[in-house]
């Protein structure tokens, strides 16, 4: 399993990166973002910052999994505050932290993250009996963007209908 | 989902609620999807902007990339003295795009983006102090009339000079320190620009000097010739564009090289700006003025940098 990337950014500015210079070269020219590379990210908000809105905007908008830190003691849930919490997406997880807590929660968020890719590997056999109508359209799609038939179909099955799932989503929450 | 009329703006606005996280946004209905901006059109946009200019701190106006360059050139001429951020984005996948055969390749791993990159882009930099029309797409923030379409297919679908980009996304926007500051505004009086008849000529090795003695015959409101010339005019179209000058019509000669000189007081020779700014010009110099000469003046003179860090004309 290859190691997740996970970016870091800190109210005091500091930051982490480990990309390669050629990737960050061949990313700068296709007009993508570093944070497209990014497959999670750790933000400590208890400072306001207009990049912690930013980049948490992002997170929300390409469904990374996000940790979001804000000190119990002087933060209240920060630019958080200005979402209902109806609408704080499943993958945005927040916690508020006082004096040790910061690394225990960072490290289980890393580790379920881990986890996360483990159970997330394909691997439960499923038979599924389709239409001619069917598998004609999946031969096609599969082929215009170049990718397995499976590959669609899990594709489909988790961004569209598990990431869109707004009821299902509330229901993991209270889990 | 497209929007079509000011009902549908909230239930679009819905669907990005992340935007919240960055600046409290208010939509405003201007055209629907997919209608062909026309000149109108421009004026519609900016008399919005100075509308709403008192209480909002910057704008962003979302626009098909076909006409961007146009309307963000016309757009800093006519809102320079706004002194709040006006950033123009839009989606690089539009329908037809995603169609295309030889683009699927290019844009099959942004097919999840959509506008939504470019629009939370474009809404942080709303939020700084920079006091002008730029252009945020892509990874790139830039100067609204000197960005000029890319000739690459990628996400990046417009391009400039490294010192006319104002900044780049990374982890965040990182703007250069010149393109933050503050400046006072001043009372804005609205040229309203009506559609002209501009002719619009490029010289290639097989134009033939008729094209242009056609176009003089047409009596156009104005005439911009792009040319690639270091040898001076043949004489066909020496001529010519003596008949143009006779006949008062301006004409506005793009070379960008180098600048072909007349002694013509109604041919002028411009270079240092890009089409698409030097086009949205001309129309905006047309509604200001009658007399070619004080629309060609209004044309050279460097009115929101479109010419770069010096004026470039030559007379």
């Amino acid at each position: 399993m290859d190691m997740k990337k996970v970016f870091y950014v800190t109210s005091d500015g500091k930051n982490s990166l480990d990309i390669p210079a050629d990737e960050l070269e061949a990313l700068n020219e296709s007009g993508g973002s570093m944070l497209d590379k990014m497959d999670a990210l750790v933000i400590e908000g208890s400072t306001p910052d207009a990049d912690i809105g930013y980049l948490l905007a992002y997170a929300m908008s390409l469904r990374r999994p996000t940790l979001y830190l804000y000190d119990k003691d002087i933060s209240n849930k920060g630019v958080l505050k200005f979402l209902g919490s109806r609408q704080i997406p499943a993958h945005i997880h927040v916690k508020s932290y006082s004096g040790e807590q910061v690394k225990d929660f960072v490290d289980k968020f890393i580790t379920d993250l881990q986890g996360d890719e483990a159970e997330e590997l394909p691997s439960i056999k499923f038979t599924l009996r389709i239409t001619p109508q069917m598998e004609r359209y999946l031969q096609w799609k599969a082929k215009k963007f170049k990718m397995t038939k499976a590959d669609f179909l899990r594709e489909k099955i988790s961004e569209e209908i598990i990431g869109q799932d707004e009821e299902y989503k509330r229901y993991l929450k209270k889990k | 989902m497209t929007v079509n009329s000011a009902n549908d703006t909230q239930a679009w606005m819905d669907q990005v609620p992340e935007l919240a996280l960055i600046a409290k946004v208010e939509p405003v209905f201007v055209m629907p999807d997919g209608k062909h901006i026309e000149i109108p059109d421009w004026n519609i946009l900016a008399q919005k902007v100075l509308q709403y200019h008192k209480d909002y701190d910057g704008f962003v106006i979302l626009q098909g990339v076909d006409t961007m360059l146009y309307t963000s050139a016309f757009l800093s001429y006519v809102l320079k003295d706004l002194a709040k951020p006006v950033v123009i984005t839009g989606s690089p996948l539009t329908p037809t795009l995603q169609a295309a055969k030889e683009a699927e390749k290019a844009t099959i791993n942004y097919r999840n983006l959509g506008v939504r990159a470019n629009l939370i882009n474009a809404i942080q930099v709303s939020t700084f102090k920079v006091p002008e029309v730029t252009i945020a797409f892509g990874n790139q923030v830039i100067c609204a009339n000197r960005a000029r379409k890319s000739p690459n297919i990628s996400f990046n679908m417009f391009d400039a000079d490294e010192r006319d980009v104002m900044g780049r996304v990374d982890f965040g926007i990182k703007l250069k320190s010149e393109s933050e500051k503050t400046v006072e505004p001043k009372k804005i009086h609205l040229t309203e620009v009506k559609p002209a008849n501009l002719k619009i000529l490029t010289i290639h090795p097989t134009f033939e000097p008729e094209e242009l003695n056609e176009a003089i015959k047409n009596l156009p409101d104005g005439i911009l010739i792009q040319t690639f010339m270091q040898e001076g005019w043949p004489e066909s179209l020496q001529y010519l564009l003596k008949v143009a000058n006779d006949k008062e019509i301006p004409v506005v000669v793009l070379n960008p090289y180098f600048a072909l000189a007349t002694k013509l007081p109604n041919v002028q020779m411009v270079s240092g700006i890009s089409l698409e700014a030097l086009y949205a010009k001309f129309l905006w110099a047309l509604s200001k003025a009658k007399n070619p000469q004080i629309v060609l003046q209004l044309i050279s003179q460097n009115r929101a940098g479109e010419f770069g860090l010096e004026e470039k004309k030559d007379k």
